[in-house]
């Protein structure tokens, strides 16, 4: 018999544990990407590898815990006992790419396993032909860096020094990686006595049936969720610009259907793995459908494992959304957005008045690598994947707001000045830049870096040079991304993935794309548009080109002038 | 001191209330009145004249009057503050409105962003760059600054100017150019330079905070100088001063230069009361937990002083959702606000599961036992059911409860659809708005590192004791106080600030080869700073305390600790010492030390302030000792014990000394003590109640 105050306790629990665990993890982790960017997840999994709770979590890795779990349990079987912890960051063993580590620490009461907790950490470099592991041109997986199958790095409490040590002479930044690790180890360590203190009260087979009843309840919710949608089927294809070594461009196609209380996405007719690193292996690709899908969920909808239970994800083997082994995965993050913005517009076509557009951005990871006129190797890599949604049903897109399928938050200028011989010359909206519609899609943004040093390597891993971020239902795309190396005033416009030396004094500007529109520009309120004008969001020659509205240089709006030039206008689109 | 009287003005949302100390005659009186919300300052005259009649005080006997305003925080929240034009280094206007790109709903696809106070027309860019070390890499263009200040002044007809230039923390030059030029130019506009308000690395909250602080500029320097000149020609010559955010008082001028750290102004008076007891009664670390009709407030308070934060969320979208607001660099009280309040609703979500809160109903509708037309039940509503609360003596019998009504919505909107009984039903209601105060309230204390059994519960407010013995028993908390006359302690803290001063100093720097040459001279220019407000404020510079730490963490760290830093001058000496101190403080926190890896300094900060001023707390004219001690016993229900018999206590009849055991109940006019079963209840000389929970341990 299920106490329904009960259960609401140990849920509460449970999830004050995991948001702990993030806490931690934010106050001593080393590297930019977990302090600042918060690329990491923490969760709870019952005694059989189920999720029960997860903490505040990137989307990206709503469906990631599981597979590393159940690789590292079909791995040593029987042999996990009190005082392990269980590593993995094997991409063919359930994990995502190289530099998410995944670890596990078994929870005991009483003698029995009661839960794991667990926590996904992104490291900043674990070796492999370029720093920060994020290169698009890799070809296979044994060129991206150190792989760790499914192993132990504590048993019974005892640290296992050789992987310690294999680990701290696989990474460029072994103090910023060693730390990291330590950081993720007590974390966990942290977590499992609070555990303790929190499930003292209750025998071991009432947290279990609690921790299944909770998987139960959300799977009913999301079961009743879905039902409530019209049930149907759409199809949409997206385009990634490239593969990453001048193959592609990617074609990603999916068919999402809606049956009752359930959800099929079917990516049959998605391009063969290709070259490059910026496949999305099969729970990757699970993961992103389920965080695509979260978004027509209730806002409160529990994460853990009856979330998974109603969603159906076929995506063939040797796919670009399932390679077979070695292909590499190192950019994955980069595809994967893709993989988002395919399920987005499937769902967008069946559920129209609750979908935005497209949301913008150039999906950015960048590093920099040299050394500082001390002599001492920096290394700054940053991703910048976004900019807000796309316009919606009845709003613009947000300027800058990041969209709900990442939530990775930027590092000030001044922080990565403080840390690297960079000047950041601008960092800004670039006008014109959103979708028109009825509902503007958000200003893309630019950033510009100047090298203080001698002599870098810098690597950009982006996209949307080529295929816009669309519109939907008459809304036009945003503007596409562009990137530039400057010398002397020179303008060289350079790919959306590469790695390249640059030279003192040298600039690299990357300006990312403009989300797309909802609804037919004509139709936007013309003064939302001299509005737009005013804030210098757009130029007066862009509300007359898009929107067909007159503006004045000042942003006073010309009614008659307007009026006048619409009507032309939609008699010329009618003809 | 030759003037006895001193004033505390706290104006809320609802209610301005006022308390007044005679400490010659030993005494401490109250009022409360409407608040006036056009203008705060005719409720708080009317309220002063009113408090002088009645307690027969002539005006020249006030010493001084502190005051408490929410008026800051409500300006940000309404967004009725001034037209601010926001002036940056070239290439950086839009860093206001990017803030960190972050959400703080993670699915809701469309959430409203935490406002941006100056739209983009309004901020304008100057040629100008300094480098993280400091060095100038391209000299301020004075004629093009002019230029976009007549522009934003003349054209845009903004109220007030913010400038924040890249790494203006690290060499303030340019922004002191730009301020003579603001200041030649427009000597009556007020405008607020970054590095004066929050010389802190990290571009966005340094602007965010400048922007606030002007935002609220104009507005605050009218009020203040208006409320002055009318306690004036009230006959006031006494001195108004203004509660801060971290605790302290300012005089007015101070005030008026930084209103932004008044944004906190109100709440921080509950936990300085808090830590007066604390002081008083020698109980020097204690968790003050302040719950009130909507919200409960929880704060940490250590060596009797409220722990205090250096960031603070404005105008939050969300109440309760942290990411939602405008963030600020301004030291506040460290508290944590919880949507659980008496008026917070519970309801069976779709889930089948049981919520209580953050909505709430407030003092309209209110409850459903108010029988105000409520009809959602409500944790008051659950403890009214469980006999906590008298039907007929609530609000000291102002006002009775309808406990039929109660019954009647709680079994259908919460029994009936979970399959409980009604009392099982108002239980887990109480049970689950405690457990959401006492998860907060661990998260909060495990973030510092702190262990909650360590402490003692300083309970207060309407609903406070109420709830302070189950919270307690949930958090392993011993002992609890509940002083007396709970519904107006927070008020005391007005009476019982002292002036005080924070400043900060960035210097990003590894601990060894630091320049302590420099640090030294940040040192004594914030000192010589803060003793020229404090006796301005009217101290003796001969007693003015200082206490000094940095914010450090290990080279690659994203998040600062603060670390105590040793008083006088700082020489490579002092390294070793700082060095341990921050590992001290590191292993408080995060349980473990790490070696080998480098150790840095960004933050310098002081904090200065002048000796609390002293205050005994007899309600003289409350105590009632001519009156029996128990009024009689009722049922109550208690999660473990289930129905049983309590006897009810005259809070104003119990004398010194007196000791009783749970079940019990407490009745006074604003609040209720509920003591549980096994509990051990002693009077104090002060007529608080201390609560061991388990005395035989």
């Amino acid at each position: 018999m299920i106490d329904p105050i009960k259960q609401e306790l140990i849920k509460n629990a449970l999830v004050m544990v995991s948001d702990n665990m993030m806490v931690s993890v934010i106050r001593t982790a080393r590297s930019t990407l977990v302090k600042a960017n918060m690329d990491f997840s923490a969760s709870i999994c019952d005694a059989e590898g189920s999720m029960v709770a997860q903490g505040l979590a990137l989307p990206g890795h709503l469906g990631a815990t599981m597979p590393a779990l159940k690789g590292c349990m079909d791995w040593f079987g029987a042999d996990i006992g009190q005082g392990d912890i269980l590593i993995s960051n094997d991409p063919y063993a359930g994990g995502s790419h190289l530099n998410d580590i995944f670890m596990f620490k078994p929870v005991y009461k009483d003698g029995e396993r009661i839960c794991f907790v667990a926590l996904i950490l992104h490291h900043t470099d674990l070796g492999g032909r370029v720093a920060g592991g994020q290169a698009a041109d890799s070809n296979e997986i044994q060129q991206e860096g150190l792989r760790i199958p499914p192993s132990k790095l504590y048993e019974g409490g005892r640290p296992n020094q050789t992987l310690f040590r294999i680990i701290e002479h696989n990474t460029r930044v072994p103090e910023t990686v060693l730390g990291d690790v330590r950081a993720q180890v007590a974390a966990l360590d942290s977590a499992e006595r609070e555990l303790h203190k929190l499930l003292a009260d209750y025998p071991v087979d009432e947290i279990r049936t609690y921790m299944a009843a909770l998987q139960d309840h959300t799977e009913r919710l999301v079961r009743n969720c879905i039902a409530e949608l019209p049930d149907g089927s759409a199809e949409f294809t997206e385009w990634n610009d490239d593969d990453g070594v001048g193959g592609g461009p990617v074609r990603i196609h999916v068919k999402l259907t809606i049956d009752g209380d359930r959800i099929v996405a079917d990516f049959t007719g998605t391009s063969d793995q290709m070259g490059g690193a910026l496949h999305t292996n099969y729970w990757f690709t699970a993961s992103l459908t389920y965080a695509a899908l979260r978004a027509v969920m209730p806002v409160d909808t529990p994460n853990n494992a009856g979330f998974y239970r109603p969603i159906t994800v076929i995506a063939p083997e040797g796919s670009w959304v399932n390679p077979r082994f070695p292909a590499a995965l190192g950019a994955r993050g980069q595809g994967g957005y893709r993989v988002r913005t395919a399920v987005t517009g499937a769902l967008a076509r069946l559920l129209p008045d609750r979908m935005p557009a497209c949301p913008g951005g150039n999906e950015f990871g960048l590093s920099v690598t040299g050394h500082t006129p001390d002599r001492r190797r920096f290394l700054h890599v940053e991703f910048h994947n976004v900019t807000g949604r796309g316009g919606g049903p009845d709003s613009d897109g947000q300027d800058a707001g990041p969209y709900w399928l990442g939530n990775l938050s930027n590092t000030p200028i001044e922080v990565i000045e403080a840390e690297n011989p960079l000047l950041v010359e601008a960092y800004g909206f670039l006008p014109d830049s959103g979708g028109p519609g009825r509902y503007r899609g958000a200003l893309g943004m630019v950033r510009q870096y100047r090298l203080l040093n001698d002599e870098a390597t810098v690597q950009q891993r982006a996209d949307r040079h080529v295929f816009p971020c669309w519109g939907i239902f008459g809304g036009q795309p945003g503007a596409l991304s562009r990137s530039f190396f400057i010398r002397d005033g020179q303008w060289e416009p350079a790919p959306a993935k590469f790695v390249r030396s640059m030279k003192k004094d040298e600039v690299f500007r990357s300006e990312m794309a403009g989300s797309g529109g909802y609804g037919d520009p004509l139709l936007r309120d013309a003064q939302r548009v001299a509005e737009d004008v005013r804030q210098e969001k757009i130029s007066s020659t862009h509300a007359l080109e898009a929107y067909a509205v007159v503006v004045g240089a000042d942003g006073t709006l010309d009614t008659a002038a307007t009026q006048t030039l619409r009507a032309e206008r939609g008699r010329g689109e009618s003809r | 001191m030759s003037r006895p009287i001193r004033i505390g003005v706290d104006v809320g949302g609802t209610f301005t209330d006022l308390v007044l100390a005679d400490s010659e005659h030993d005494r401490i009186f109250t009022g409360k009145l409407l608040t006036t919300p056009s203008d705060p300052a005719d409720a708080i005259v009317a309220g002063i004249k009113t408090l002088l009649a009645r307690t027969g005080t002539a005006p020249e006997a006030v010493a001084h009057v502190v005051h408490g305003t929410t008026l800051v925080t409500n300006t940000v929240i309404q967004r009725s503050g001034a037209r601010v034009g926001l002036i940056t280094t070239r290439g950086f206007r839009d860093s206001l409105e990017m803030g960190r790109e972050i959400r703080y709903d993670l699915y809701d696809l469309f959430i409203e962003p935490p406002p941006t106070l100056v739209p983009r027309r309004l901020r304008a860019e100057v040629d100008e760059r300094i480098a993280a070390d400091g060095e100038v890499l391209l000299p301020f263009d004075g004629e093009g600054f002019l230029e976009q200040a007549r522009r934003l002044v003349e054209t845009e007809r903004v109220e007030a100017v913010a400038v924040c230039f890249m790494h203006a923390w690290r060499n303030p030059l340019h922004e002191q150019m730009a301020g003579q030029i603001l200041h030649e130019h427009f000597p009556d506009l007020p405008f607020t330079l970054s590095s004066e308000v929050a010389p802190e690395i990290r571009e966005f909250e340094r602007a965010s905070t400048t922007t606030a602080n002007a935002y609220v500029q104009p507005l605050m320097r009218g009020y203040l100088s208006r409320l002055q000149q009318r306690l004036r020609a009230l006959g006031l010559d006494a001195s108004l001063y203004v509660m801060l955010s971290g605790g302290g008082i300012a005089t007015v001028t101070q005030a008026q230069r930084f209103p932004i750290q008044l944004i906190e102004s109100g709440p921080a008076a509950g936990a300085m009361a808090a830590s007066h007891y604390g002081r008083l009664l020698d109980v020097p670390d204690l968790i003050s937990f302040d719950m009130g009709g909507t919200t409960a407030k929880m704060c940490l308070v250590e060596s009797a002083r409220p722990t205090r934060t250096h960031e603070f969320e404005a105008g939050r979208v969300r109440r309760f959702k942290k990411g939602s607001g405008i963030p600020l660099k301004v030291t506040v009280v460290d508290m944590i606000e919880i949507g659980a309040g008496g008026g917070s609703i519970a309801a069976v979500d779709n889930m089948g599961l049981l919520k209580v809160g953050p909505r709430s109903a407030g003092s309209e509708p209110g409850p459903v036992a108010y029988a105000r037309g409520g009809n959602e039940p409500t944790v008051t509503d659950a403890d009214l059911l469980l006999g906590y609360l008298d039907p007929r003596y609530f609000l000291g019998g102002e006002m009775s409860l309808d406990l039929a009504a109660v019954e009647d919505t709680l079994r259908e909107r919460i029994a009936a659809p979970l399959a409980v009984s009604t009392e099982r039903a108002a239980i887990g209601i109480h049970q689950v708005v405690n457990e959401n105060m006492a998860a907060a309230t661990r998260r909060y204390l495990a973030e510092k590192g702190k262990d909650p059994r360590r402490y003692t519960m300083m309970a207060f407010g309407g609903a406070g004791p109420v709830h302070a013995w189950s919270l307690a028993r949930m958090l392993k908390i011993g002992r609890i106080i509940v002083p007396f006359g709970a519904g107006v302690t927070s008020a005391l803290g007005f009476l019982v600030a002292a002036p005080a001063v924070d400043d900060v100093r960035s210097l990003v720097s590894r601990l060894e080869g630091l320049d302590w040459q420099r640090v030294n001279t940040l040192y004594a220019q914030m000192q010589t700073r803060a003793s020229e407000q404090l006796v301005e404020a009217g101290a003796d510079p001969a007693t003015i305390q200082y206490q000094r730490h940095a914010d450090m963490r290990h080279v690659g760290q994203g998040f600062e600790i603060q670390v105590p830093i040793p008083d006088g001058p700082l020489t490579a000496d002092s390294e070793a010492r700082i060095r341990e101190a921050f590992f001290d403080t590191y292993r408080t926190l995060f349980e473990r030390r790490v070696d080998g890896v480098p150790i840095e300094t960004l933050s310098w900060r002081l904090s200065a302030r002048a000796p609390a001023p002293a205050l005994s707390l007899r309600f003289a004219s409350d105590i009632r000792h001519d009156r029996e001690a128990i009024k009689g016993e009722r049922r109550a229900c208690f999660a473990d014990a289930g129905w049983t018999t309590a006897t009810v206590y005259d809070r104003y009849a119990l004398p010194a000394g007196y000791t009783f055991r749970g079940p019990a109940v407490v009745e006074e006019r604003e609040s209720t003590t509920v003591v549980g079963p096994g509990a051990q209840v002693r009077v104090d000389a002060l007529l608080n109640l201390v609560i061991d929970l388990d005395p035989e341990a």
